[in-house]
């Protein structure tokens, strides 16, 4: 019964498909059913196998809802059609469904710009997992930084176990913003960094420079002020001015994202 | 007459949906209950959780669940009952219900609630399993019956001679959804009023209201409509065998204001006395969250 529902043919086709008859014959798959006075055998098999993709993709549209405006109506059934070919429900929840969207679209390059709709499911697949972060049990220093001009190299911050750090090759969340604004996005590859992270329930998305990102990294690794200074100085081949130390510092205070540590 | 569980009766209760989150924070609407769709809250930590806690604490909440796939023949998952379990706890739900059918085989999930043929193979392994199931909640489980679109040919028995029997075999409880007994009645063509008759009376635990929708060939349960009157008949039938039970509304599809959706629930008081102040069963009180 399952391989029938899940297979996206016509029912007369599904039923005769080898993943549906090695568990049994087509004709004895319409005998093992009753006609009702309405529906023969295998329409009434239909009604679960015309239902199955539906939900499939309204799981998958609640967790994409950017994907799904860049593909629109059609072109996102194929999709959720495709991939659930390849990534069924393996979970209780649907929670879980949408895990290798990204991946698969990388991999795929059917539906569209595989580069780009990588980075856009990338970064709605990181709004969803921002959301359901668990920070109960995890301690959180409520005190914002000091500012303590002494020993400043050797100083530690504390960072919210919602955050989340992305490096994308185009402007994944300018996209997303102009998906959900009913506009087209721009799909040319333009470096972009963002920070994800949750206050009071909401996520919410920093647009990061890339120097920015790599010391929050850093910082949020545990490393100290000094070795989190170097090492986003090499990841971007030159050290970071006082000016962008001073900038990103204030942008990180203000949004929650730094603590005592 | 009171079910055989001793379980109380919680009144007229909704569905926790998304879409009403804010409202019933904010406005703490005059409801006797509500149920939470287990896999929505299991394994969230952020606004969900949030909100299902703050429910609780001023609720009576029940948990039902769609994945438990009770009659398939993949091993139950001890680690998604143990979570149920512990949400349960957590939300001090006063039961945990889910479905008599498979949900998929091989590891898979179809998410959607498919029939099983209703004979005595079956019988003995559905029993089986709920008495494992049952033994990892801590309680006994509650089980609601679907609506289906088709019949097997190796069925011996009706799904309400099926019921009755494993309700009492496996010592568990019932959610009769007399809007699934409706569906089913017509795409079967069997009688609603005999089907009701059949089932132990007191092992009806709660009950749930719904619509649906009139494909022409057959009904469909979709959740998305008030009521009919054929399912209300049907439901004034039952609960005058049963006795006041909890009873929820369930719209899942196009939903309305809570106040249209409590309003429709709320019909329900025409077939049955509103909770008593003296039966109100109050959510314990918890020590707020630091």
């Amino acid at each position: 019964m399952q391989a029938v529902i899940v297979h996206p043919g016509a029912v007369e086709k599904a039923v005769r498909a080898r993943s549906a008859t090695r568990h049994m014959k087509a004709a004895e798959a319409r005998r093992a059913i009753l006609p009702s006075k309405t529906m023969a055998p295998l329409e009434r098999l239909a009604v679960y196998q015309g239902m199955y993709p539906l939900r499939m993709r309204d799981a998958l549209e609640a967790d994409y809802p950017g994907l799904a405006a860049f593909l629109g109506h059609e072109r996102f059934f194929d999709f959720v059609l495709a991939y659930v070919a390849v990534h069924p429900s393996r979970s209780y929840t649907f929670a879980r469904l949408g895990d290798h969207v990204p991946e698969f679209l990388r991999r795929t390059r059917r539906f569209g710009p595989a580069p780009f709709l990588y980075d856009l499911a990338r970064l709605e697949r990181a709004v969803t997992e921002v959301f359901e972060v668990d920070e109960e049990g995890s301690e959180r220093p409520s005190r914002p930084p000091r500012h303590v001009a002494e020993d400043w190299e050797s100083r530690r911050f504390a960072t919210p176990p919602t955050l989340r750090l992305l490096a994308f090759r185009h402007a994944a969340g300018a996209a997303l913003d102009a998906l959900k604004a009913g506009k087209r996005p721009e799909t040319r590859p333009h470096a972009t960094w963002a920070a994800l992270h949750r206050r009071r329930y909401s996520v919410y998305r920093l647009d990061l420079t890339r120097e920015e990102l790599h010391l929050l990294g850093a910082l949020a690794k545990g490393r100290t002020l000094g070795a989190a200074l170097r090492a986003a100085a090499r990841a971007c081949g030159k050290p970071l001015s006082p000016r962008a130390v001073t900038r990103a510092f204030r942008i990180f205070t203000a949004e929650g994202l730094l603590r005592e540590g | 007459m009171g079910d055989r569980f001793g379980l109380p009766d919680l009144g007229v209760g909704v569905g926790l949906r998304t879409v009403h989150f804010g409202h019933v924070l904010s406005k703490a609407p005059e409801v006797d209950f509500f149920e939470a769709l287990t896999e929505n809250f299991l394994d969230t930590g952020g606004r969900p959780r949030h909100i299902l806690d703050r429910v609780s604490e001023r609720y009576p909440v029940v948990l039902h669940g769609v994945s438990m796939s009770i009659g398939g023949t993949d091993p139950l998952d001890l680690g998604y009952l143990k979570k149920v379990k512990a949400l349960a706890v957590r939300t001090n739900a006063r039961w945990v219900s889910d479905h008599l059918c498979f949900t998929g085989v091989s590891g898979r999930n179809t998410h959607d609630l498919l029939p099983l043929p209703y004979n005595e193979e079956t019988l003995r392994h559905v029993v089986s399993r709920v008495k494992q199931a049952s033994e990892v909640l801590g309680q006994p489980l509650v089980l609601e019956n679907p609506s289906s679109y088709l019949e097997f040919r190796s069925s011996t028995m009706s799904e309400a001679a099926f019921f009755a029997r494993l309700l009492v075999d496996a010592d568990c409880g019932m959610l009769l959804d007399v809007n699934n007994v409706y569906v089913s009645s017509v795409n079967h063509g069997f009688d609603p009023i005999a089907y009701l008759d059949a089932l132990p009376a007191d092992r009806v635990v709660q009950y749930h209201l719904a619509g649906h929708t009139d494909k022409g060939t057959h009904l469909l349960d979709t959740h998305s409509a008030p009521m009919v009157k054929d399912v209300w008949k049907l439901y004034a039938h039952a609960i005058a065998r049963t006795g006041p039970r909890a009873t929820l509304y369930e719209w899942d599809e196009d939903i309305p204001d809570f106040a249209t959706v409590h309003g429709e629930a709320k019909k329900a008081l025409k077939y049955r006395p509103p909770l008593a102040r003296e039966s109100r069963v109050d959510a314990p009180r918890r020590a707020a969250r630091a």
